[in-house]
């Protein structure tokens, strides 16, 4: 664990840097969210049901890109807005988000019929992912997700296309998957995620997704909750561990503090404050 | 070090507040009405046995000294006062940190600390009549010049110089 005083470092590049995986199969959300934690620096929310996909979405917090399944069980789809498939979803997003990069991740990803379905709703897909894919040489979905995201933001920055207006042929090379795989490996940026689970012997509801900067300085990660400002940062030499940490951290500092609540001054006060404004309060333990 | 060594420094000396969890300690910072000031900010783990380097390093960094000071104040060469100070000066460049990352966002926590800070030094234990050890003269030096970065800050200039004097006026009299 390490103190909370360390200056987080600048980002160098503005990216949009938080993508939503939207499935119903919990496995494949850890997964992914393991995965892209480890290999990459987005950001990663889930959502196991197209409702739950709908409200962060309209959460107001900033989503860089989604990656979606195709089809969901009955009891996950979301019966009041008719959302029923992946491309349900991606198409209620693209009448309000219309910005946000849309991928699919599903065992139908090379289906002909549900290519042609999105083309003719009007849903531009990225990029088609195929979670059954036995080719191991190809670059996981989350890396090439990353790498879009990359050179969409180097070909929008002004100051690079500046530079490009002399009429250099630069604007090819930013095109170019190995140039976006270089920068992608090379920029170590905080990765803004989140946490949405309080696990523990208490149940504790997040309300809220915990917002959380995680960044690397000389091979170990650091992880802080940006709006719950705690005197400790959760610290690993792996990136997921250290969110893990942090979580723990503000479990058990919430339960605390909970069981205090009466008898807090000061800063103790305020931070219970901050936490009650994302958590609810634990459910009492259970009598032995 | 042994954390019951580690634990006798901590409970003795900083009055925190114990809580024992499954496999480690928690501490707290309490004032004498009971109520607690600062969300636990310290743990031990594993509660018996040699603490690791790595938690060792984290405690310190909690109270705001080096790994030698803290192992030192555990052998009683840095007092329960000049480690509170030293605590109190942390807290100070913590949220003098948070501040500049968060902006206006970060007032009313500012607020919160400064009150915290406010009564632990209120609750500091007296000077005593005796000279500073080596040891404690070295750590209010160096508290006394980080504080001294924070003293033209409008924010929390005015804590620092409390700290400040608190520090300054134990050297005055010693020297006197």
């Amino acid at each position: 664990m390490m103190l909370a005083d360390q200056p987080i470092p600048r980002p160098r590049l503005s990216l949009p840097t938080t993508m939503l995986v939207v499935d119903d199969d919990d496995a494949i959300l850890r997964k992914v969210r393991r995965e892209s934690l480890r290999t990459t620096n987005l950001g990663v929310l889930v959502a196991d049901n197209l409702s739950d996909a709908v409200r962060i979405m309209e959460s107001g917090i900033e989503i860089g890109a989604l990656l979606v399944d195709l089809n969901f069980r009955a009891d996950t789809q979301d019966e009041e807005r008719c959302l029923h498939t992946g491309l349900d979803f991606l198409e209620y997003v693209a009448q309000r988000h219309r910005a946000v990069p849309k991928y699919v991740l599903s065992v139908d990803a090379t289906d002909q019929h549900s290519r042609a379905d999105a083309a003719q709703r009007g849903i531009h897909v990225q990029n088609w992912f195929d979670k059954m894919s036995p080719d191991s040489s190809q670059l996981a979905a989350w890396v090439k997700i990353e790498r879009d995201l990359i050179k969409s933001a180097l070909l929008s920055d002004s100051t690079l296309r500046e530079k490009l207006s002399d009429g250099s042929d630069l604007a090819d090379l930013f095109r170019d998957d190995r140039v976006a795989e270089q920068v992608r490996t090379a920029i170590r940026y905080p990765r803004v995620t989140y946490i949405q689970k309080l696990e523990g012997r208490r149940a504790i509801t997040v309300r809220r997704p915990i917002e959380v900067l995680c960044w690397e300085r000389e091979g170990r990660y650091f992880a802080r909750a940006s709006q719950i400002p705690l005197l400790q940062d959760g610290e690993s030499d792996d990136p997921v561990d250290a969110i893990d940490e942090l979580a723990d951290l503000l479990r058990e500092e919430f339960m605390s503090l909970a069981d205090s609540s009466s008898g807090l001054i000061g800063y103790a006060e305020y931070i219970y404050k901050v936490l009650c404004e994302h958590l609810d309060t634990p459910a009492p333990m259970a009598a032995p | 070090m042994k954390a019951k060594d580690l634990q006798r420094g901590l409970e003795a000396k900083l009055k925190l507040r114990r809580k024992e969890e499954h496999r480690h300690i928690d501490y707290c910072v309490m004032t004498a009405s009971g109520q607690i000031a600062l969300p636990t900010m310290i743990r031990v783990s594993p509660a018996d046995g040699d603490v690791p380097a790595r938690n060792l390093r984290g405690i310190a960094t909690a109270l705001g000294l080096r790994d030698e000071e803290l192992s030192r104040m555990v052998r009683c060469h840095i007092s329960g006062r000049c480690a509170s100070l030293a605590i109190c000066n942390r807290l100070l460049h913590f949220v003098s940190e948070r501040l500049a990352q968060q902006g206006v966002l970060f007032m009313p926590g500012l607020e919160a600390m400064l009150s915290s800070i406010d009564r632990l030094l209120d609750e500091l234990p007296d000077a005593g009549t005796r000279a500073p050890t080596t040891d404690e003269s070295f750590l209010m030096a160096r508290c006394s010049q980080e504080l001294t970065a924070l003293l033209p800050d409008t924010h929390v200039g005015q804590v620092a110089d409390r700290i400040h004097r608190l520090i300054v006026s134990r050297a005055d009299t010693n020297q006197a």
